[in-house]
């Protein structure tokens, strides 16, 4: 019955959910693909100072963590109980706006379009069937570089739990939720979930098949791309400004206004600090571990080594997995160490962390992929060999920095924040007396307690914020001293 | 490629996380471990004070907020076999009343046992109800009065400006059971189906009800006391009236039972001693979430509101003869849900 307003327990089936979330994932993607792409053609033709200003914007929106932003919004899209499509729309704008940033990337780090010289080329190589052929090339041209963009953006619109669950929003991830809590086995939501993860396996392998990932990204490929005239660049720093107003700032603004009288109670409650230190344990482990196990994979299966073929073999057991969605993972996980020979460490921070990992492992690979493309491997190289002498190492020692180590620490620290702001393997899995501050979170939101609720998410999301500080800017000092030190 | 060769020093931090997780101390092996499906603000507070007073070490599993306790009961069926669980605090009744059924409890009838009275417990001491919320109407007073004539009134008509929680699940769920055992399934099922056509309003949670109608969106809905309280004290325009089935009202306790196999007996018991003890129904009754105390209280301790509700909970249906009607509602709603 789909159009009907979803109200009541008895009008939407599972299979309605389903379609319903499909749609929503496809129209997110196709609306966002265009602007992605308008966006590329922004960073291509804007200053430096500009091109880091405008990647920053869109970063924002995506590291903004979920429940602040399902929170702030939470009370408006109940308000619009009779207005179903209204709030899906705007849970779907939401998503929309934080997503930008990842429909960018994965342009930036696509083949780049055809060249003009390509085509005309093309055009005096074949003068018969010249016109066919040159229209062939663009679209395959426009497909190979679209398609990735809309397949991995449908595929984190289709896969979202959190802020549909917090905005009430009807998707099939939140309907295997609820379905659990009627007491549905396990492999009954395994066998359930197996279509919605089908259609993610499609839309993945489609991006593959299109996505040449061993093609570099060349300087002068942005070149290709043509400039924008004054009104669609004025639109689109509009669009990625309104992302950050609505996804970032609203919410933090929304949170802070009580935050004073919230964080003073937050602090004064003597576990805050205990559970704190669990988020940040299992999200470092976890996302350090997937990291280095993307490494291993991505390394492996794309080189001709020993290693490669037990690498692509274990590639997609490994990853397929985390595709399943945080809670289906975790209750697999749970039931997987119920069983005799796993029994001894059911009681233990491992099932947690195996869960949490599994489910980072997708994502790790593909931010690898991405941040593999980032750079010509001669301008790496050549940093390597840079011999550090007396009067040069600080610089050398930068240099280094920026194009060997910095790079691979982003990626981690990326994966450790994802870790961190995970809430349901924790909430499923962690043993008694180990409670995340992303579960007690969960819950105050749930509750709709305003004050605790500002506290307690003010002091989650600048935690992480501090740790990162400290370890990048603190390798920044250590770097600095020796330097300031020789000048005295 | 440069990003896949360096930093081999990492490895050796995701394995010291671990280690750090796994060193908490909560996590020992002379801990209680209690399954705690009550609202952690107010349950954390006491079982620190149950810690200070005996010594003994409390390791806890909070359920999440959306899985309304019925998370924990699954988990705890799953782990039927190796149960590492010492002592289930359940937020309602029903929950515990399956798991007795399952085979998953312990009786055990000590002093606290003893001061609740016959209606909230279990005959043979497989579980004990204390601190119970009530089933009400909360009324938003901008919408309209908060009467029991001008609520009859409003369910005669369109229910567009009424909201109830899903009742799959929760106190909605027992609400539910209660009509299923008084009315029987044909009538239930045809009284919903009329709620639906006349527009009613079905959300996620009680909390949700709470907020529709403190926001207006809402005029009035069903809730339990504790989210009532939390719009009064947020300085939202709201009254309530306590909803009546056949002129009793709904009362849902608290219920606390011991795990079969329990490695802890003793400090379990000592636990649900303190649990039922009059000094921790006093102390849930002057939370934010107002429980009411089921056993004898000095009465000039309790909060002002406590006490009306506690003179509505004594005429409170008792739910120990829902239990059948409870499992044939729950196949209802689970095989209309699953559809």
């Amino acid at each position: 019955m789909l159009g009907v307003a979803q109200r009541g327990v008895f009008e939407v089936t599972y299979v309605e959910s389903l379609l319903w979330t499909l749609f929503g994932a496809l129209l997110v993607a196709a609306c966002d693909v265009p602007i992605c792409l308008g966006i590329e053609r922004l960073l291509a033709r804007s200053s430096r100072r500009n091109r880091q200003l405008l990647w920053c914007l869109l970063f924002i929106p995506l590291f903004t963590p979920t429940l602040l932003t399902g929170y702030a919004y939470a009370n408006f899209s109940l308000s619009l109980i009779r207005h179903t499509l209204m709030s899906r729309g705007l849970y779907l704008l939401l998503l929309g706006f934080k997503f930008l940033a990842v429909g960018t990337l994965t342009l930036v780090y696509t083949p780049p379009p055809a060249s003009p010289s390509s085509l005309h080329a093309a055009q005096l190589l074949l003068p018969q069937s010249g016109g066919e052929i040159l229209w062939s090339l663009r679209i395959r041209s426009f497909l190979r570089r679209v398609v990735p963009c809309f397949a991995i953006l449908f595929v984190l619109v289709f896969q979202e739990f959190e802020l549909s669950s917090i905005m009430v929003t009807d998707t099939w991830t939140v309907r295997l939720f609820d379905e659990q809590a009627l007491g549905v086995t396990v492999a009954e939501s395994l066998r359930r979930a197996v279509v919605p993860v089908l259609i993610q396996i499609g839309f993945l392998t489609l991006c593959y098949s299109q996505m040449r990932w061993g093609t570099r990204l060349r300087e002068n490929a942005t070149q290709l791309l043509k400039p924008l005239n004054f009104g669609s660049r004025t639109i689109l720093w509009i669009t990625v400004l309104a992302a950050v107003l609505l996804v970032t700032l609203f919410p933090f603004f929304f949170v802070s206004r009580s935050a004073g009288t919230g964080i003073l109670t937050v602090l004064k409650q003597k576990h805050t600090a205990s559970q704190l230190l669990v988020a940040v344990g299992y999200g470092l482990s976890t996302g350090l571990a997937a990291f280095f196990c993307a490494r291993w994979l991505t390394s492996n299966s794309l080189s001709d080594g020993k290693t490669a073929h037990l690498a692509k073999w274990l590639a997609p057991l490994l990853v397929i997995p985390g595709l399943f969605g945080s809670f289906l993972v975790s209750l697999s996980v749970q039931s997987l160490f119920q069983l005799d020979p796993l029994l001894f460490a059911y009681n233990s921070v491992i099932p947690a962390a195996i869960a949490l990992f599994l489910f980072l492992l997708p994502r790790a690979v593909v931010v690898l992929l991405a941040m593999q493309q980032a750079g010509p491997q001669e301008h790496l190289h050549l940093a390597r060999i840079l011999p550090a002498e007396h009067s040069t190492k600080g610089a050398v020692h930068e240099l280094q920095w920026r194009l060997l180590h910095q790079p691979a620490w982003l990626a981690a620290a990326i994966l450790c924040l994802w870790g961190y702001f995970e809430l349901t393997p924790l909430a499923i899995l962690a043993p008694p007396g180990i409670n995340s501050i992303m579960v007690q979170l969960y819950n105050q939101v749930h509750f709709g307690r305003g004050v605790i609720v500002s506290g307690l998410l003010l002091i989650s999301v600048l935690v992480p914020m501090i740790i990162l500080l400290v370890v990048f800017g603190g390798r920044k000092l250590f770097a600095v001293m020796p330097s300031w030190f020789m000048r005295r | 490629m440069e990003i896949l060769k360096t930093h081999r020093s990492w490895l050796f931090v995701c394995p010291l996380s671990l280690l750090l997780l796994s060193g908490c101390p909560q996590t020992s092996e002379d801990a209680l471990v209690v399954y705690c499906s009550h609202d952690a603000v107010y349950a954390q507070d006491l079982l620190d004070q149950f810690t200070a007073e005996t010594g003994i070490p409390v390791a806890v599993k909070f359920d999440t907020e959306a899985t309304k306790s019925l998370g924990l009961v699954n988990l705890l069926i799953a782990e039927k076999e190796n149960p590492r669980c010492d002592v289930f605090w359940n937020n309602e009744v029903l929950g515990t009343v399956k798991l007795q059924q399952e085979g998953v409890l312990s009786p055990y009838q000590g002093p606290g046992y003893e001061r609740i009275p016959e209606q909230f417990k279990d005959p043979d001491g497989y579980w004990t109800g204390f601190a119970a919320r009530l089933r009400v109407y909360i009324v938003n007073t901008d919408k309209m009065q908060a009467s029991e004539d001008e609520i009859a009134s409003r369910l005669e008509g369109d229910l567009s400006r009424m909201a109830i929680a899903k009742p799959i699940y929760g106190t909605t769920l027992t609400h539910y059971s209660l009509l299923w055992h008084l009315w029987g399934k044909e009538k239930l099922m045809a009284w919903h189906e009329d709620n639906l056509k006349r527009d009613l309003n079905i959300v996620n949670g009680n909390g949700q009800v709470k907020d529709l109608v403190a926001a207006s969106v809402c005029d009035f809905g069903w809730t339990d006391t504790d989210d009532y309280f939390s719009a009064l004290d947020a300085g939202s325009p709201v009254d309530l009236q306590p909803v009546r089935v056949e002129g009793r009202t709904i009362s849902i306790p608290n219920s606390v039972a011991i795990i079969r196999e329990s490695k802890h007996q003793e400090a379990a018991q000592r636990f649900v001693d303190f649990l039922l003890s009059e000094q921790s129904e006093l102390k849930l009754s002057q939370s934010a979430s107002r429980q009411i105390p089921l056993g004898s209280v000095n009465e000039s301790q309790l909060p002002e509101e406590t006490r009306q509700l506690r003179e509505w909970a004594a005429e409170s249906h008792d739910l120990r003869q829902i239990l059948d009607a409870h499992r044939e509602c729950l196949e209802w709603l689970s095989a209309e849900y699953l559809k």
